[in-house]
């Protein structure tokens, strides 16, 4: 059963208010009586039985400010293929993002523009999924430069894709580049 | 422009080749740049230099933090240069990396808020598209409607009667001349000679003759065909399952 506090919390946090998901840090320390780290631990052991997790991130659009840390609900364990195409992702998309993703997290989040572009390019990706990616809150544009943003950090784990990443071979049958 | 604007103008340069990635961030020396800050602090002169002072010690704030994290990201054991990280999404296919990337995706959760007024205009609009189905394939008076426990619903479901009913059909199917498919229209239509209620009754059956995979439905250029040639894979056996809406005061099945 959750307190007062964790159903708070969750309430928070899950009602979209403005353009992003989640909720602040600062939000959230000003609903709860309790200490927040507490009252956290708490609500993420009672959602872990619904397959969630709260995670806190630093949102930051600029790769250099601190920015503000903000808390958000995740799906707990990875989701099938099958149950990603039925949440609404279509198979370009996400390997546009599995290709951009893969690329930015190997080299620690940021990466030249024009290098993003031709990793795409090598992969027969429509270069204009970066502007999507930009505005669904995957990437961040600035100054001829491309990060990892809010989203991405939220969903992506980040160290898991770096280590599956180095691990995975190529078949051998396979054609480069298909 | 004195020499010492000149040096702060080229500080500040330096740092920004380093935060858009011109030059890596070791290859700045802070220290150098920190000098610069030091020398010029007490000999400013004019709202310029004092913003040019300002934008470099912030810059150089910024370069650190950048070299702090550049060093903890080449510190660790998963560091991927440049040009290896190209080559490995070069030589993986898209199928692959989609792999990968799915086993470490976590997408985020969230409510949307429904407020009662757009609750209301979303159930009149699938109340109304509702009614343009029913409108665009016949008026819902030309339905012929089965009251629960009649005698005509008896006939269809009951349970022994209902494998009856199964079996006939199949062996009419079987016997049907006209090759190994026959059209599915014709066929519940019986070539056009069956009235309504009957085509319903076999179309109905029919559905349950594919579930149960003894004949299957194959759609081509032309429309629907049946072919006796069952699916690969165990028969399963089928449950009617009874759907009734109420509309208007019409029940439809």
């Amino acid at each position: 059963m959750l307190t007062d506090d964790e159903l708070s919390m969750l309430r928070l946090i899950l009602f979209r208010r403005g353009l992003r998901p989640g909720a602040s840090v600062e939000d959230l320390g000003k609903a709860c009586t309790e200490p927040m780290d507490k009252v956290l631990e708490g609500l993420n052991q009672k959602i872990a039985e619904l397959g969630l997790e709260v995670v806190v991130i630093e949102e930051s659009d600029e790769f250099l400010s601190e920015g503000r840390t903000r808390a958000f609900v995740r799906s707990k364990a990875p989701l099938h293929r099958e149950e990603l195409k039925l949440c609404g992702w279509d198979r370009r998309s996400l390997a546009a993002l599995a290709v951009v993703g893969s690329y930015l997290v190997s080299r620690g989040g940021r990466a030249k523009e024009i290098e993003v572009v031709h990793v795409l390019k090598s992969k027969n990706v429509s270069a204009r999924r970066i502007d999507r990616m930009v505005e669904a809150g995957y990437l961040a544009r600035d100054d001829g430069m491309i990060g990892l943003s809010w989203r991405s950090l939220a969903e992506i784990d980040q160290e898991q894709l770096k280590r599956l990443f180095l691990a995975a071979k190529p078949p051998k049958s396979t054609k480069e580049g298909t | 422009m004195t020499g010492q604007g000149d040096s702060l103008r080229r500080g500040i340069e330096t740092c920004q080749k380093a935060l858009s990635g011109e030059l890596l961030p070791h290859q700045v020396d802070a220290w150098e740049l920190w000098e610069i800050l030091s020398r010029a602090s007490d000999k400013l002169s004019g709202p310029e230099e004092h913003l040019q002072y300002a934008m470099l010690l912030r810059l150089i704030v910024a370069t650190v933090r950048l070299q702090c994290r550049w060093l903890r990201y080449e510190a660790d054991e998963l560091y991927v240069d440049a040009d290896m990280a190209r080559q490995k999404i070069h030589s993986l296919s898209v199928r692959t990396l989609s792999s990968i990337f799915v086993k470490s995706f976590h997408p985020l959760v969230e409510m949307e808020r429904m407020t009662a007024r757009a609750l209301d205009v979303g159930k009149r609009h699938w109340d109304e598209l509702a009614g343009r189905g029913f409108q665009d394939f016949a008026s819902p008076e030309t339905f012929l409607t089965y009251e629960r426990g009649s005698e005509v619903e008896s006939q269809v479901l009951r349970e022994v009667r209902f494998q009856e009913l199964l079996e006939d059909l199949m062996k009419e199917f079987l016997s049907s001349d006209d090759g190994s498919d026959v059209p599915y229209e014709s066929f519940i239509s019986k070539r056009g000679s069956a009235g309504f209620s009957e085509m319903v009754t076999r179309s109905y059956l029919v559905s349950f003759l594919v579930t149960q995979r003894r004949m299957s439905l194959k759609a081509n250029g032309t429309g629907l065909r049946l072919s006796k040639i069952a699916v690969p894979g165990g028969t399963t056996q089928s449950v009617a399952v009874i759907l009734r809406q109420r509309r208007d005061g019409v029940h439809a099945y």
